[in-house]
């Protein structure tokens, strides 16, 4: 079918949309809400508008993301009347936006500034006119929701509804009051979000962001009295180089570690020894299970984000979860127990300070399960994009360091198997390997466990754990749409799996909600750094958590055994039911309707 | 009849401002537009199609402000042109009205913006007027000193809300649900009536055959929106209900605790009066309680839906039946000051033929079977059937007993209608689940005589039909092919011929008009003959009595009741019903006309999930089984909210609207 655009005639099939036969021949038109890799176009921002005449004659201003092309249409995008229309439309949508840039998460990478590059903007006139006094919920640990800068274009919804299948966010109010709201929960930190993050990677603009917390990061540093103990999580090495211009997957682990000694970090480890930790907790408390008749399947523990998911949503899976803590919550509370005891350092002198691909880490830090007394394990998380404002703070150019090895007392050695954590089927892969060569004596022939790798929602294999422990079926689960049905059968008694890896970001860790925002992309480099992370593996020295030296001596010098009783007070936590019915009365709902007809 | 002095409509300009021969619209009866409000002239009519202005001293720009300031009020928000436009308009035409400096090009600019590109028809068609103005009147954009005598009346609706007899606002709780509340969508529908679940069941849906969206794929499943919206807030208790304060003093009673009474009292309880509901039967729903198969409608939703009245501080009285156990004058005497009838047409009708025996046991109306059917199951037993059985009747209860019949029998079941099958009034598709179900069909066949044998029926013979010619109105009637007899043999025969009112209910001596089929006589206020006695539903007969057994519109009807209830007591005066008013205008004037929806993608309707004819086997199961959350989502984004406002200018203030 043909049609034309500018003046140039163009191909295309039925039911492309005119946005799509003008990108296919490269035919630049500006968008804001339409988002591409979920097939979002809700048609809220309005901007990708072209003047169309059909073959009739007939010529009407239209939307280009939700308009099919149509034989013999004439399309035109580049008039001085279309411009001037979707100039007008930005500073529409200009007109109830914060106009405050100099103080926004976004500054310099917003795609709304983009947009008003795009259509020339020269002028804001309707601004001052205008309310912007949209609420700011600041009730998280891990995130703000700042709604003065939001532009409705919904992706947030989308992502939350789509891919996390958890539907915290609603959409509320009216007029230049619409805003993305949390239901009928009064504050988005008792509301059924689990603070993954993944509605600030589709975020437009600075209104929904993680919460920065680089002011008492710098502030630890600042305190000579004080100790700071940096860790930073397996894919955070993978992910970091981006924000300084480095390839997607390339490992920065060296120059991250030197860049931290530039801040005047006291001591930089490695999360990677605490995920070799947790494999040796999680894999002991696996085998204890199935010998003893515990609650199968087993679910993993390690990601805060599914950990909050099973919590609020469905807290009947809880008893299946696993109790050790994660590779951060581990660190940190070895780093306060044993590091402290072995360097004669005050633990309350110590500020731990960790670096996570994820916003839910945060929130996670601030569970009163992780606290001795009054005080946190975790001091602070940063997240990865707060790492790189910081550095740009501090004047550190990533790219431009040579790298440096960790600090290497006690807590710094890695293998294999811990740095996989960071992607999807990593854990169970991890777990595998150890729990193989706990059984039988030997390691796991081959080392990998490919079927559990890849990007597609749920994988499953048959783990062979040697002759007389036959064949269990595993389960790894990305994505907390994909997760839903694993919860269901565990909780019906109709799984049959034995253990279950689920991260709530697709891809895992290196797909987190703290990692890079890459405008009007949704997890672009999620592959690359995947690989990343495995080839780190091939090539490490060791490649299971049962054989990096300093997790032996741990055990050795301090814990004792896996699941030791020290071991369960340090390494292991219990969680709470905080799935809420939020109920209302009828006669307060109807007074909340925003129903504008008189009633006679 | 009003003079047009000038406007602009359908893109027609009209300026008889100087000329001799005044102009108008053609096909627009511009009488119409005086009996908004009899005795208030309208001086300023706006709408999507444009204005119309006449008074030479009404204010064009006062008007426009107004219907700005309701269109700004509207905007939902999410598109960007009418989220931010319409404020900057609705301010920039109260400075015009206030005499000071106003960007005009400006406003031109916003108001081509949002004509042209808002997401929806708030901003779209609500800009229609002032961009008519701009374009063609600019000089009537003159400074106005408000003087606050003139009436002003606004309505936001749709095709499918002017469609719903009870004025549900459709596209606002397919919003609801769309933006993630359950809660709020279901609040929508509660404004109106309390079966929420019920109706998101069994309605005929007037709305998804008025929906634009089938111009472009199919319409918006409206229905199972509504029902979703109920399923996930009203059933599971997340909505709950609480006692209406009592603010009146004057208690009222409704008789009847059928859909149509129980809307009435729902009403009633939360304009704050106290209201006793007497019903005959042992428990609350009328004939949808017993009428409607548990396959269509879990009597769970329905008697927890009647519940809420009773939560509210509805007072039931059971087992209390008109003319049996009191009368009006008896209620009047217990201290009510007002009435309302909403007693139904609860008796079937029988066929009228040859060796019609009406005590064989297996000769029945279709309403006894049916609350016979009823009543086995609520005592958990299902009931069954030795044989095969004929239905005759082309409507809803026919299909009803049918349906029930299919799944309490091992034999045949079939259905006998006079007529043919697109002249049946049953819904659509009440009649392809029937026939999947089994259900062999006999259209253009008449019911002739009963075959009893030793008391038993053995069959039931029927004559074959033809058309005959169309009459004046268009209708094919039928008549019997002489010669054509045929014997279906059968064990049962179930007559569902339509249905009456109790004529045991009401005497002479209550004081009540009746027409000749004894239904009550009401009028526009469902007010009966008798001061201070109001009916409603099934067995009345009045200008909103649009057949029998619709359920949406009984319940409307129940609603205008209450509000004539309140008037009464109140002021003793009928209810200035003015949302009724512009309905009507929209409906006699023709003002929705058939715009075309252009460009829209195709999205298709959701398909739902159902029992296969071989699950409903044998039981009455629930045959739909509505929508999950996402479905509920993907459905709710085919609506393209197609609102229109209309705003109304009198020359006086209009009873009970402020300006």
């Amino acid at each position: 079918m043909n049609a034309s655009i500018n003046g140039r005639e163009y191909t295309f099939e039925p039911g492309e949309t005119i946005l799509q036969v003008a990108r296919r021949n490269d035919i630049f038109i500006p968008t804001l809400c339409h988002f591409q890799p979920l097939n979002h176009k809700p048609g809220t921002c309005r901007v990708c508008l072209a003047q169309v005449t059909d073959r009739h004659g007939r010529t009407e201003m239209v939307t280009t993301c939700n308009t099919p092309m149509e034989e013999g249409m004439r399309v035109d995008t580049i008039s001085s009347h279309v411009r001037r229309m979707q100039r007008l439309q930005v500073e529409l949508v200009f007109a109830d936006h914060d106009q405050d840039c100099a103080a926004c998460a976004r500054h310099g990478d917003c795609e709304l500034q983009d947009l008003a590059e795009y259509v020339g903007l020269s002028t804001n006139r309707f601004a001052p006119r205008l309310p912007h006094d949209r609420p700011l919920d600041n009730t998280m640990h891990g995130m703000v929701r700042d709604m003065s800068k939001c532009i409705r274009c919904l992706r947030c919804v989308e992502v939350c509804r789509k891919v996390q299948g958890v539907a915290a966010l609603t959409v509320d109010g009216t007029g230049t009051g619409t805003h993305i709201g949390v239901g009928m929960a009064p504050s988005q930190n008792t509301s059924a979000c689990i603070q993954c993050g993944q509605c600030t990677l589709v975020c437009p603009t600075g209104a929904l962001a993680e919460l920065d917390e680089n002011d008492e990061v710098l502030d630890f540093l600042a305190n000579p009295e004080l100790t700071t103990v940096f860790a930073f999580a397996p894919s955070v090495r993978v992910v970091m180089g981006e924000e300084f211009g480095l390839a997607p997957g390339e490992n920065v682990e060296g120059r991250i570690v030197a860049a931290l000694r530039r801040l005047g970090a006291d001591i930089v480890i490695d999360t990677d020894f605490a995920a070799d930790v947790v494999i040796m907790e999680e894999g002991t408390e696996l085998l204890g299970r199935i010998k003893n008749g515990g609650r199968l399947p087993m679910f993993t523990s390690c990601c805060p984000g599914w950990v909050n998911y099973a919590e609020k949503h469905c807290p009947e899976v809880l008893p299946y979860v696993s109790t050790t803590r994660s590779p951060q919550a581990v660190s940190s509370s070895l780093v306060k127990s044993y590091l402290a005891e072995k360097t004669g350092i005050s633990p309350r002198k110590i500020r731990n300070i960790s670096i996570m691909p994820c916003t839910a880490k945060k929130d996670e830090a601030a569970r009163s399960q992780l606290y001795v007394g009054s005080h946190p394990d975790t001091d602070v998380v940063i997240t990865v994009r707060e790492l790189a404002r910081l550095l740009r703070r501090s004047g550190i150019d990533l790219a431009r360091l040579e790298p440096e090895p960790f600090d290497n007392p006690y807590m710094s050695d890695s293998t294999g198997a811990a740095v996989i954590f960071g992607t999807t089927g990593g854990v169970m892969e991890a777990a595998v390997r150890t729990v193989y060569a706990v059984l039988n004596h030997r390691e796991l022939p081959g080392v990998s466990v490919m079927p559990v790798r890849g990007v597609e929602g749920l994988r499953e294999s048959d783990v062979d754990l040697g002759k007389e422990h036959g064949v269990i079926k595993v389960a790894v689960v990305h994505g907390l749409a994909n997760a839903r049905k694993l919860v269901e059968q565990a909780v019906a008694g109709t799984s049959p799996y034995t253990f279950i890896e689920v991260m709530a970001c697709p891809g895992g860790c290196v797909a987190g909600g703290g990692t890079c925002r890459i405008k009007q992309d949704y997890q672009p480099h999620t592959g690359k750094r995947q690989k990343g992370l495995y080839a780190i593996d091939s090539h490490m020295p060791r490649r299971q958590s049962h054989n990096n030296p300093q997790v032996i001596k741990l055990y050795d010098e301090y814990l004792g055994e896996p699941n030791s009783h020290k071991a369960h007070e340090l390494l292991h936590t219990h969680y709470t039911d905080r799935s809420k019915v939020q109920t209302e009365s009828i006669s307060a709902t109807k007074k909340k309707l925003t129903l504008t007809d008189q009633s006679a | 009849m009003p003079q047009l002095i000038y406007g602009v409509w359908d893109n027609v300009v009209y300026d008889n401002r100087g000329s001799a021969v005044p102009t108008a619209p053609e096909d627009l009866p511009l009488d119409l537009f005086d009996q908004f409000n009899e005795g208030n002239p309208t001086e300023i009519f706006l709408s999507n199609r444009g204005f119309l202005v006449f008074s030479r001293t009404a204010s064009l720009v006062w008007a426009l402000w107004k219907h700005h300031q309701r269109l700004a009020a509207e905007s939902c928000g999410k598109c960007s042109p009418c989220r931010a436009g319409s404020p900057i308009l609705a301010q920039e035409l109260e400075k015009a009205c206030r005499g000071e400096l106003v960007h005009w090009e400006e406003v031109r600019d916003i108001t081509e913006q949002m004509h042209e590109t808002s997401l929806c028809g708030v901003g779209r068609t609500g800009t229609t007027p002032l961009l008519d103005a701009l374009s063609h009147f600019p000089d009537e954009l003159r400074p106005f000193p408000f003087h606050g005598d003139a009436g002003f009346y606004s309505v936001t609706t749709s095709p499918c809300i002017e469609a719903c007899p009870s004025h549900v606002n459709v596209p606002r709780y397919i919003d609801y649900l769309q933006d993630g509340h359950n809660d709020l969508a279901a609040g929508v529908v509660l404004n109106h009536y309390p079966l929420a679940g019920s109706c998101g069941r069994v309605c005929v849906r007037y709305c998804e055959k008025a929906c634009r969206r089938s111009q472009v794929d199919a319409p918006v499943d409206i229905k199972n929106l509504k029902r979703f919206a109920a399923d996930e807030t009203i059933v599971p208790g997340i909505l709950k209900p609480e006692p209406c304060p009592t603010t009146k003093n004057k208690r009222v009673a409704v008789i009847g605790a059928g859909p149509v009474g129980v809307t009435c009292a729902y009403q009633l309880l939360e304009t704050g009066y106290p209201v006793d509901i007497y019903e005959a039967h042992d428990k609350a729903g009328g004939m949808v309680r017993y009428g409607i198969p548990f396959y269509r409608l879990p009597k769970n939703v329905l008697m927890q839906e009647n519940e809420l009245v009773k939560d509210m501080g509805g007072m039931f009285f059971f087992n209390q039946k008109l003319g049996r156990d009191f009368n009006i004058d008896d209620l009047f005497r217990r201290g009510y000051k007002a009435v309302f009838i909403a007693t139904g047409c609860p008796l079937g009708g029988y066929l009228g033929m040859e060796g019609e025996d009406t005590s064989i046991p297996e000769y029945e109306n279709g309403i006894e079977f049916l609350e016979k059917v009823h009543d086995a199951l609520e005592a958990g037993v299902t009931p069954e059937l030795d044989g095969d059985v004929v239905v005759v009747g082309g409507g809803n209860v026919a299909m009803d007993c049918c349906r029930s019949a299919v799944r309490m029998t091992k034999g045949k079941v079939h259905l006998v209608y006079r007529r043919t099958e697109s002249d049946a009034p049953a819904d659509r598709e009440e009649i392809v689940e029937a026939g999947r179900e089994g259900v062999e069909f006999h259209f253009l066949s008449g019911q002739d005589r009963l075959v009893v044998e030793n008391g038993k029926i053995t069959g039931l013979q029927c004559v074959k039909m033809q058309q005959t010619e169309p009459d004046e109105s268009g209708r094919r009637g039928v008549k019997p092919i002489p010669g054509s007899e045929f014997v279906i043999p059968c064990d049962y025969v179930i007559a569902a011929i339509g249905q009456k009112s109790d004529p045991s209910m009401l005497t002479e001596a209550d004081g009540i008009a009746l027409d000749r089929k004894k239904c009550i006589i009401v009028d526009e206020y469902q007010a009966t003959s008798r001061p201070g006695v109001f009916a409603g539903g099934d067995g009345t007969t009045g200008p909103r009595t649009k057949g029998p057994s619709v359920l949406i519109h009984g319940m409307a009807q129940g609603s205008i009741g209450a509000q004539a209830i309140a008037s009464y007591l109140e002021y003793d005066r009928p209810p200035f019903l003015a949302r009724e008013r512009i309905s009507q205008l929209i409906r006699q004037a023709g003002l929705f006309g058939d715009d075309p929806v252009c460009g829209q993608e195709k999205k298709p309707r959701v398909r739902l999930n159902e029992l296969t004819p071989a699950e409903r086997d044998h039981n009455f199961k629930e045959v739909e089984l509505g929508m999950s959350q996402e479905e509920a989502w993907q459905e709710a984004k085919r609506c393209m909210r197609c609102y229109r406002i209309l705003s109304v200018v009198t020359r006086s203030p209009i009873p009970g609207f402020k300006a």
